[in-house]
């Protein structure tokens, strides 16, 4: 029997039903004693009242029959669950987006999102696979510049969602992964103890910023809100709440006063003022500066704030990529001749750079390895990065140590604006001259570098299948008059990809970098996700998908289609996991055991996957496979249109390798 | 000077500029074509830098470092190598020679002062296109240096002008960078010389302004 929802109980009544309710738990338990128990009141009655069939098992038996009703079955029309407070406390977060596949450790606060919450604000979106859930709240963040949330079991489902939280983590990307766990065993359905455990975000532990597994409503909200904020402060990183199954679905006690903490998230720390005047000294004193960015650029004033400082001083600028730094075309960007610029480099900046020793000396990747030094002996480097503020133990992320002149310990981006008033303070006319002039060379060392990659790229462009050149400069020409957006690349850094080369890039969303830890199976997700928060803003998303990636989790584009979030992917198909390929040439070479069966285990050949065909089973929109070049730029222009109207669309090419 | 060496040096430098204009590719419209003091100061760079020490006096080659003779490298790529070259030669930054510099060594190894760079075709075992192709994708090499050798993110483009058969099969057997080296034991000479007629008879682009899709991007603002 339900209890009324006119008489809401006293605490007193709600201890005497809680008391009842165990003991009638514990009646049942006794009544049906097990399997062999219940067989032979089911085998002893032939057919039951409503007529069924002999040799059906009834839908329900006599114990639930005789047994008192549960204590508490629904909320009071004026009661709320734990979990609408924790809806509350979302809302306040201003979380636009809440991904997940469904389990059973979340059911109250999933209910609450989309009844309590009327599924706004955040909205849920369907994942199909919880590493997509945490892929888009990556891509999602890179072109909002906010976290999504994500929910996930405890147990089965942060297993999944582990590898894409890893590769956040490695390209300092926020995600505010939620996760549920029923803590207490003495009322663990079955499935719970699958989904249960004791310690959920050890597993995350190495690469999560921060995690809690509040006991108390009052401790979710606090917790909740210091998670954001510490996800929030560079270096960002993803962080993890454990959401108590009882906490979630227990009514919140009458008269619990429940707060929620106002956010702030604090500003990040600038570099110390003597150290930034040193480092602007050296800039203006250098003869070849060297301006190198990796994730500097958190906002969209850190690209304009980078133009300004390498305008400043008429610096090389190299851009890494993990952001959108700097534009892909502007006179001083020297990216595309990179080792040329560090070796000639007086002094050489890094800017929340990663991997500064990489910039510096080059690794050869022969049986025996062995490393040199590009830059000069004399050149001075200089690193400022919140790397040197927050470093964790196990994974090593934090890449190689090279010694410096200078590390500043701070936010690139935040420091910016006093290292260029510094540099302006200190440029007297002679200098000013000497920029000027520099700058009018990298000028033309750039267009001569711009205009070697548009030859390199006619080389193979008529062949078939499809060169990546090829590839790029068709998308190119759909693309260049829309305000687009490329979601997502090639795994790897992509300094030497064609897009980059082929393409302007010149607004802060139109580059969102990388998969961060070279987990494979980012790009797909990552691409929905940035394609999500680019469909306000009416942008045409456009990704380069690889074959290897999109088999991770190819369920992500039916969240595109469910969700009709408008994405153009198009297919780099290679047909193999070519870097692998490459290794284990290398291992047969190194061998001198011939390479005939080098690519055995990583072709995705025999049979060829039909990418068009697998799209199209989840409601996207496709065409493929294309290996001819000259029907892509049709096929382009009717997979366009479908995006322009809203929805998702794959191009299957078949391509060269790389 | 004498009459003589007055007209042979005049027949010298005639030939160098004839020889330059016919064989240097640029790819810079802007880039103007070298004059004879470039050729003649490229020269004594060339020897003054230390190249010819690895190189021979004439960018002829030697054990230690290949051919730059009449090499199909544009003058970009060969200011990027020198500027940042794979292990085994050392960086040449400006404090060593400047880009100019590096624009008369070029000319000069362009020139007829340096060896004539047809001279390496004679040495080019006979090969078969086709065979090579099929080498060219079994052992591996389309995987860095693409299918029609056009080269790409990992790898240079290596056709349809390879480098000197000498250098080229020196390099394959021993790379300087990180290129996995092929032995004779799983690359024959023959296989080399297969994969080098492949490499030879690639299709060459037409000019780029002739291919629209590669149009340059509007200038860029400063």
């Amino acid at each position: 029997m339900a209890r009324s929802q006119d008489s809401k109980p006293t605490s007193v009544q709600r201890r005497q039903f809680l008391q009842r309710g165990a003991m009638a738990g514990a009646a049942a338990l006794v009544g049906s004693s097990g399997v062999a128990d219940a067989k032979p009141q089911t085998s002893a009655s032939p057919t039951t009242a409503a007529g069924q069939a002999p040799g059906t098992t009834p839908v329900m038996t006599m114990v639930p029959e005789a047994t008192p009703p549960a204590d508490i079955q629904v909320l009071g029309d004026l009661e709320r669950s734990g979990s609408d407070f924790m809806v509350d406390v979302f809302k306040s977060l201003d979380f636009e987006y809440i991904c997940a596949n469904p389990g059973s450790s979340f059911r109250g606060l999933h209910e609450s999102i989309i009844n309590y919450g009327g599924n706004t604000r955040p909205e849920l979106i369907t994942c199909c696979h919880e590493e997509s859930s945490v892929g888009m709240a990556h891509g999602y963040f890179k072109a909002e510049g906010k976290p999504l949330a994500i929910m996930a079991h405890g147990t089965v489902g942060l297993q999944h969602a582990a590898m894409a939280i890893y590769n956040a983590w490695c390209d300092r990307a926020p995600v505010y992964v939620i996760l549920g766990n029923h803590s207490d065993a003495a009322v663990r359905r079955a499935a719970e103890w699958y989904h249960g455990v004791q310690d959920a975000a050890h597993m995350v532990r190495d690469y999560t910023k921060w995690d809690d597994n509040p006991w108390s409503l009052g401790h979710f909200g606090e917790s909740a809100v210091r998670a954001y904020k510490i996800a929030m402060t560079p270096p960002m990183a993803p962080v993890v709440m454990v959401l108590d199954g009882g906490l979630q679905e227990h009514p919140v006690a009458a008269g619990e006063n429940l707060t929620i903490p106002r956010l702030t998230v604090p500003a990040p720390p600038q570099g110390e003022s003597a150290a930034v005047e040193e480092v602007a000294r050296m800039l203006v004193a250098a003869e070849s500066p060297v301006l190198v960015a990796d994730r500097l650029a958190r906002t969209p004033r850190g690209m304009t704030l980078f133009v300004e400082l390498a305008e400043a001083v008429q610096a090389s600028v190299i851009d890494y990529g993990s952001r959108m730094n700097f534009p892909s075309h502007h006179p001083l960007n020297q990216t595309q001749r990179a080792g040329a610029a560090v070796v000639d480099a007086d002094v050489v900046v890094g800017l929340e750079v990663m991997d500064f020793w990489g910039t510096i000396n080059r690794l050869r990747d022969q049986l025996h390895r062995s490393t040199r030094r590009v830059a000069k002996p004399t050149a001075k480097l200089v690193t400022i990065t919140t790397g040197d503020l927050y470093i964790r133990a196990n994974y090593q992320d934090f890449r190689r140590m090279q010694d410096v002149d200078l590390a500043i310990a701070a936010d690139g981006e935040a420091t910016l604006p006093s290292l260029i008033e510094a540099v302006r303070r200190l440029t007297t006319g002679d200098r000013q001259r000497v920029f000027d002039e520099r700058g009018a060379r990298l000028a033309e060392a750039s267009r001569a570098a711009a205009e070697r990659s548009r030859t390199d790229a006619s080389y193979g462009f008529d062949a078939t299948p499809v060169s990546t050149a090829r590839l790029c400069a068709e998308v190119w020409n759909q693309i260049k008059n829309d305000d687009w957006a490329l979601v997502s690349s090639y795994y790897s850094p992509d300094v030497g990809g064609w897009a980059r080369k082929l393409w302007n890039f010149d607004k802060s969303y139109q580059w969102l970098g990388h998969a961060g830890g070279g987990g494979i199976g980012y790009g797909l997700p990552a691409s929905v996700g940035a394609a999500l928060a680019n469909r306000r803003h009416g942008r045409l998303s456009v990704a380069i998908q690889t074959d290897g990636d999109l088999m991770y989790a190819p369920g992500a584009l039916w969240t595109a289609a469910h969700h009709k979030i408008p994405l153009l992917s198009v297919m780099h198909n290679n047909r193999a996991y070519h870097m692998e390929v490459m290794h284990v040439q290398r291992m047969c070479n190194a061998r001198n055991r011939g390479i005939d069966r080098g690519a055995l285990g990583s072709e995705l050949t025999d049979p060829n996957i039909d990418f068009a065909t697998l799209a199209r089973s989840m409601g996207v929109y496709a065409e493929g496979p294309i290996e001819s070049p000259s029907d892509l730029a049709p096929a382009l222009q009717r997979a366009i249109n479908v995006v322009r109207r809203g929805e998702p669309a794959l191009v299957d090419v078949v391509t060269q390798v790389r | 000077m004498s009459i003589m060496t007055r007209a042979r040096w005049i027949l010298t430098v005639a030939t160098a500029i004839l020889v330059v204009a016919a064989s240097i590719r640029v790819i810079s419209a802007s880039v103007q074509a070298p004059t004879v003091a470039d050729v003649q100061t490229g020269q004594a760079l060339y020897a003054s830098a230390g190249c010819a020490a690895c190189h021979g006096g004439n960018g002829q080659g030697t054990a230690a470092a290949p051919r730059l003779a009449g090499s199909a490298d544009e003058l970009p790529t060969f200011l990027e190598y020198v500027r940042d070259p794979v292990l085994g030669m050392p960086a040449q930054g400006v404090q060593v020679v400047s880009d100019e510099g590096l624009a008369d060594i070029y000319a000069f190894l362009q020139s007829s002062l340096a060896l004539e760079p047809d001279q390496t075709t004679d040495l080019v075992p006979a090969g078969n296109p086709e065979t090579g192709a099929v080498l060219f994708r079994n052992v591996g090499c389309y995987q860095c240096h693409a299918n029609e050798a056009q080269g790409g993110a990992n790898g240079p483009r290596i056709g349809p002008d390879p480098i000197p058969f000498d250098s080229f099969s020196r390099y394959v057997q021993s790379p300087t960078g990180s290129m996995p080296p092929y032995t004779s034991k799983v690359l024959s000479d023959q296989d080399l010389a297969d994969i080098y007629a492949f490499l030879r008879a690639r299709t060459r682009p037409p000019t780029i302004d002739a291919i629209p899709l590669l149009a340059p991007l509007l200038e860029p603002q400063n």
